[in-house]
């Protein structure tokens, strides 16, 4: 099978929410024929690029949202094809793993109250720590206190905030307005998730917004050569 | 869930009066419609009450005979006496997967032959939670007759895993606290007996009411929620279809609910149209 095929047969598993073999699938037919766990373990096997891998799921979520609003998908659905990608960054994690170089820092992230989305939380979590950061995750659903109380603690150069709801992007600023409150300046702060912008980060006073993993990458790269 | 279609029963008038006739594409007929409806053992019972145990013999044999060339599911042979699960069991000899439907906690010589019976064939075998003093009241009860069945079979080698309890179901009609005494028994039976099966005949419940397949769908969805693993029942009626899929998903054995997004999408839950709609 050529690249393109392995990888277009991942972003097909992962909408029909097909996890693995032993996974009926959407439809229910599936059972027997590989998931998208064993997908993504063929594709590494013939040596694709993890990070083209990562692009699959992007396109494959998108796909999904798509469906979803729509009205041809219900909510587990949904469900069923975050856990391929949960899953499926489980086996990829290994290949994108560098070596934590402490001399990087230590970056904290979290998704916001209110907001129970983590697939791109966690590929942000898995690049940084391939690029070489100590990353520590706070998890979903994380109140502001518990945000700052963490950053009290741990002392991080850098705070990732994620947020996929427009109900929920909101409790960014808030997050940021009490660091300030408690007198945490020395925290550089970057955001992401679909709804948020390189205007909205300006506008609640965030050093930075990515659009995707990488850019968060490349962000944290350029904070800590200009530090 | 598994169901096992109780259509083929000489209780009902249809099917006794084709045994007697022997009008053999009658019995063809039902089982392919409860096969097509997605039942996975036929219920075979030739027992019309007359108390002819010979008759009752060359009859079953006859269902069975028909159920091996026309049918493909696995067979539920249904009898109150030995002798004839005996000779039923003798002459499928093992032909097609089957079980045997039942045996009491009395525990009687026959009883006791039946558990050796399942125990040499290897097949599950369905006891009722009832003994010599008739079916008990109360839950406890029930469990206790369980669990001196399951030493009875243990001891004679049928693991617990081929054992399937019948709770038993009374009619709410004449008592109406008789659904949560089988639910409870269900759910008692589901804890001390975890790998056993449990089954049950559904109407039961709902004899002398009126809707009666309603009252058999809730039932049946709730019985699903204590625990419940198969059902005696007729798989062809729509209500019963509904009752699984909704029991299963409440029950939380239906991952990411795509069995009942499944159903819905195909239109299981769409209410049937008005008389009339549907002529053209
Ligand atoms: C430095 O820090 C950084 C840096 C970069 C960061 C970053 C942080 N965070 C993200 N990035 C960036 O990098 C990542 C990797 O490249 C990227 O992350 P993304 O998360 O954008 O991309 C992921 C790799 C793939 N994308 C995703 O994983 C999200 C996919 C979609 C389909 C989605 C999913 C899967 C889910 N959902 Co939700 N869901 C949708 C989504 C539709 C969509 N088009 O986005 C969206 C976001 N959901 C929506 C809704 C409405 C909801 N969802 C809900 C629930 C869920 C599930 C639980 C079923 C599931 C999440 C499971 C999970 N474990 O995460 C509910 C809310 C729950 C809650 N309180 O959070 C619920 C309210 C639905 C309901 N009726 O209950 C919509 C939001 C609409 C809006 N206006 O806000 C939605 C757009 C779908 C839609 N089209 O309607 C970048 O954004
Ligand atoms: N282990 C076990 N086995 C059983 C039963 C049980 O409990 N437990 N009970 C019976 C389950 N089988 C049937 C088969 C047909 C019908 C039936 O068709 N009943 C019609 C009317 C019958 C009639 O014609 O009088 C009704 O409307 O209810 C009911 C149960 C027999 N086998």
């Amino acid at each position: 099978m050529s690249e393109r095929d392995m990888l277009e047969e991942i972003r097909r598993s992962i909408i029909m929410g097909h996890l693995d073999a032993e996974d009926e699938g959407f439809d229910g037919s599936m059972e027997g024929t590989p998931g998208t766990v064993e997908l993504v373990e063929e594709a590494l096997e013939a040596r694709t690029e993890p990070q083209q891998i990562l692009t699959v799921f992007n396109a494959a979520m998108e796909e999904v949202g798509r469906l979803f609003e729509a009205g041809e998908y219900l909510l587990p659905d949904m469900l069923a094809s975050a856990e391929c990608v949960g899953e499926a960054m489980d086996v990829l994690e290994p290949h994108l793993a560098g070596t934590a170089d402490t001399q990087k820092g230590t970056f904290l992230i979290a998704t916001v109250k209110g907001d129970l989305h983590d697939i791109g939380k966690n590929i942000v979590i898995t690049m940084l720590k391939g690029a070489g950061y100590q990353v520590r995750d706070l998890g979903i659903d994380v109140p502001a206190d518990d945000i700052v109380a963490a950053v009290k603690q741990h002392k991080p150069q850098y705070l990732g905030l994620s947020a996929l709801l427009t109900t929920t992007m909101t409790e960014m600023e808030t997050v940021i307005r009490k660091l300030k409150e408690a007198g945490i300046t020395d925290v550089k702060v970057i955001i992401g998730g679909a709804p948020t912008s390189e205007e909205f980060a300006q506008k609640i006073g965030a050093d930075g917004h990515c659009r995707d993993a990488l850019e968060a990458v490349e962000k944290l790269e350029a904070l800590r050569s200009a530090s | 869930m598994t169901i096992i279609g109780e259509r083929v029963n000489a209780t009902r008038k249809r099917i006794r009066e084709a045994i007697q006739s022997r009008a053999s594409e009658v019995i063809i007929d039902e089982i392919r419609s409860q096969e097509q409806s997605g039942a996975e053992y036929i219920d075979l019972n030739a027992g019309t009450g007359s108390g002819d145990k010979q008759q009752e013999k060359t009859d079953l044999a006859w269902l069975i005979d028909i159920a091996l060339e026309h049918g493909e599911k696995k067979l539920a042979l249904d009898a109150a006496g030995p002798q004839v699960l005996e000779h039923a069991a003798n002459h499928l000899a093992n032909r097609r997967p089957w079980m045997l439907n039942s045996i009491t906690g009395e525990l009687t010589d026959g009883d006791l032959a039946m558990i050796k019976l399942a125990a040499e064939y290897e097949v599950p075998l369905i006891a009722l939670a009832m003994d010599e003093d008739g079916i008990p009241a109360e839950t406890g009860k029930r469990i206790a007759v369980c669990e001196k069945i399951r030493d009875a079979a243990g001891a004679r080698g049928v693991p617990e895993e081929r054992l399937w309890f019948d709770p038993l179901v009374l009619p709410v009609s004449t008592d109406v606290s008789q659904a949560m005494v089988t639910f409870r028994t269900i759910e008692g039976l589901r804890a001390q007996f975890p790998s056993a099966g449990i089954t049950l005949g559904l109407s039961n419940v709902s004899h002398g009411l009126t809707k009666r397949a309603v009252v058999n769908a809730a039932f049946l969805t709730s019985a699903i929620c204590y625990g419940l693993t198969s059902a005696i029942c007729d798989p062809g009626r729509e209500e019963i279809s509904r009752a699984i899929v909704l029991g299963e998903l409440l029950a939380g054995k239906d991952r990411f609910c795509r069995r009942f997004t499944r159903a819905a999408r195909n239109g299981l839950f769409d209410v049937a149209p008005p008389e009339g709609a549907l002529r053209q």
